[in-house]
């Protein structure tokens, strides 16, 4: 024994515990010849040591009889159990090992009739996705029906974000579709200058490139004259009201005639130019 | 001398080698031979004796299953002993998991009271003489006060003082060194001599005799 050893206390007593180890070694049988010698030796001539010897022993005592004078295991029911159980695991593993190897839309379903819950969670989990996918289509078809309602059909958009011309108010119609159409004149304003001007342009447009060609002006003077429109208050009113209906309707393209500024203007000339020759 | 001494091997082992090469009546004989103390261990460990005769039955299944792999580096009965002594940490850690707010002596307390799976047991006792009932005592406070030790230090005990296993193998069972057992052994038993106050007196009443 080392003579620096552990001590603790334990119900008043010292309790070497370098002493204890070798009791609790000795009562396990674990001692070697010599040493379980030497310490029975010490043992004999200790009554504390003997005293910590006897409560070890006994301890071992309950320890092995615990449990012992409790009724026997079935073992003939438990080895029927085992066997039971080893039939299900190898069913398990052939059944795994058949559904790994065969092909996936051949396999069959792996749940049987006496699980319905397990099945009917797996279907749904299956359905799933796809009836996200059949709902999110059905939310985007309505919303692309909502939306075609609300800004018109196609060529006809509406709303600010769509115009890109912040100089038009509203911003009704986009600028590649909306008519090129005056805005709305003030009827004295008709009475001393008939032209009127572009919306968007301040000033007076300027005059085509392209020189007037006299025969085609005379040859739109002997139109007729139900598509030569006259300077006055008649005519005035018929552009508002065509004008206002394409405000109110959003209606553009080909079927909205509008008469082109440059070619009254054109027309006018070609008028005065008769008017001075003649 | 039989042959499996000759080679160096424990029937146990030599039985598990037969059932590796096929020999199907070799794996029920193991079985027959280790399933009532593997039962025993296990019921000290989880204290429940249907979940110990599951676990027995668990063992065998994963002994079963490592035939092919089984080598006998060590005793069979080592290697059972960590299969179970394995599950039945798990099966502990588990109910600790599922039931976190019931204590050991909530368990100890309910077994004292006796639940009707435990009624059978209690009625047989009560036939016994007067010594064994005491011995049962005995064995139950000892039980319930092995409740309280760290884990390692109560399957180290239970191995080595209620089964019988050398340091070594209950080093094999637990993957420790021998000398780490020896501290865990000398450890739980200490700590329960110290715990229990009145042990001398209730092992005095069933001891025969000290050895001095």
């Amino acid at each position: 024994m080392s003579p620096n050893r552990d001590r603790g206390e334990e119900e008043g007593v010292v309790v070497d515990l370098e002493s204890d180890a070798a009791l609790s070694a000795l009562v396990d049988g674990e001692l070697s010849e010599a040493d379980e010698r030497a310490l029975r030796a010490r043992i004999a001539t200790d009554p504390a040591l003997a005293h910590r010897f006897a409560r070890f022993e006994a301890l071992n005592r309950a320890l092995r009889s615990d449990g012992a004078g409790s009724a026997d295991f079935d073992v003939d029911r438990m080895s029927a159990s085992l066997a039971s159980r080893l039939a299900n695991a190898d069913d398990d593993a052939d059944a795994s090992l058949e559904h790994a190897a065969g092909p996936l839309e051949e396999s069959p379903p792996d749940f049987g009739a006496f699980e319905p819950a397990p099945a009917t969670v797996v279907e749904i989990g299956r359905a799933r996705p796809a009836l996200r996918v059949a709902l999110a289509a059905a939310a985007a078809i309505a919303a692309l029906w909502l939306a075609t309602l609300v800004l018109g059909r196609p060529g006809a958009e509406r709303g600010p974000s769509m115009d890109p011309s912040p100089g038009l108010e509203g911003g009704l119609l986009a600028e590649e579709t909306r008519p090129e159409v005056a805005p709305i004149p003030d009827p004295s304003d008709l009475q001393e200058s008939p032209r009127p001007k572009a919306p968007g342009s301040s000033e007076a447009p300027a005059p085509r490139p392209e020189a007037v060609d006299p025969a085609r002006v005379a040859r739109r003077a002997e139109a007729p004259e139900p598509s030569r429109p006259e300077p006055g208050a008649s005519d005035a009113e018929d552009e508002l009201e065509l004008y206002a209906v394409a405000l109110d309707e959003a209606v553009v393209g080909d079927d909205f005639d509008v008469i082109d500024n440059l070619e009254i203007l054109e027309l006018m000339a070609a008028l005065e130019a008769e008017d001075t020759r003649g | 001398m039989d042959e499996t001494e000759q080679r160096g091997l424990d029937p146990d082992a030599e039985l598990m080698l037969a059932f590796a090469a096929g020999d199907g009546s070799a794996f029920d004989a193991l079985f027959r031979r280790w399933a009532a103390p593997l039962g025993r261990y296990l019921e000290r460990m989880v204290r429940d004796r249907t979940i110990a005769e599951d676990l027995v039955q668990e063992a065998f299944v994963r002994v079963h299953r490592a035939r092919d792999r089984y080598e006998p580096q060590a005793k069979f009965s080592t290697w059972l002993y960590r299969i179970a002594t394995n599950l039945a940490l798990n099966e502990l850690a588990r109910a600790h998991r599922a039931q976190p707010h019931l204590s050991l002596e909530a368990s100890a307390d309910d077994r004292s009271e006796g639940r009707p799976a435990a009624a059978p047991e209690l009625a047989a006792s009560e036939r016994r003489s007067d010594d064994m009932m005491d011995t049962q005592r005995a064995g139950e406070r000892v039980r319930d006060a092995m409740n309280g030790l760290p884990e390692r230090q109560r399957v180290a005990l239970w191995l080595s003082a209620g089964e019988g296993l050398s340091y070594a193998e209950v080093a094999e069972v637990l993957g420790a060194t021998e000398k780490s057992v020896k501290a865990l052994v000398h450890r739980a038993r200490s700590a329960l001599v110290g715990k229990l106050g009145s042990l001398g007196e209730v092992l005095g009443e069933t001891g025969e005799g000290r050895a001095v």
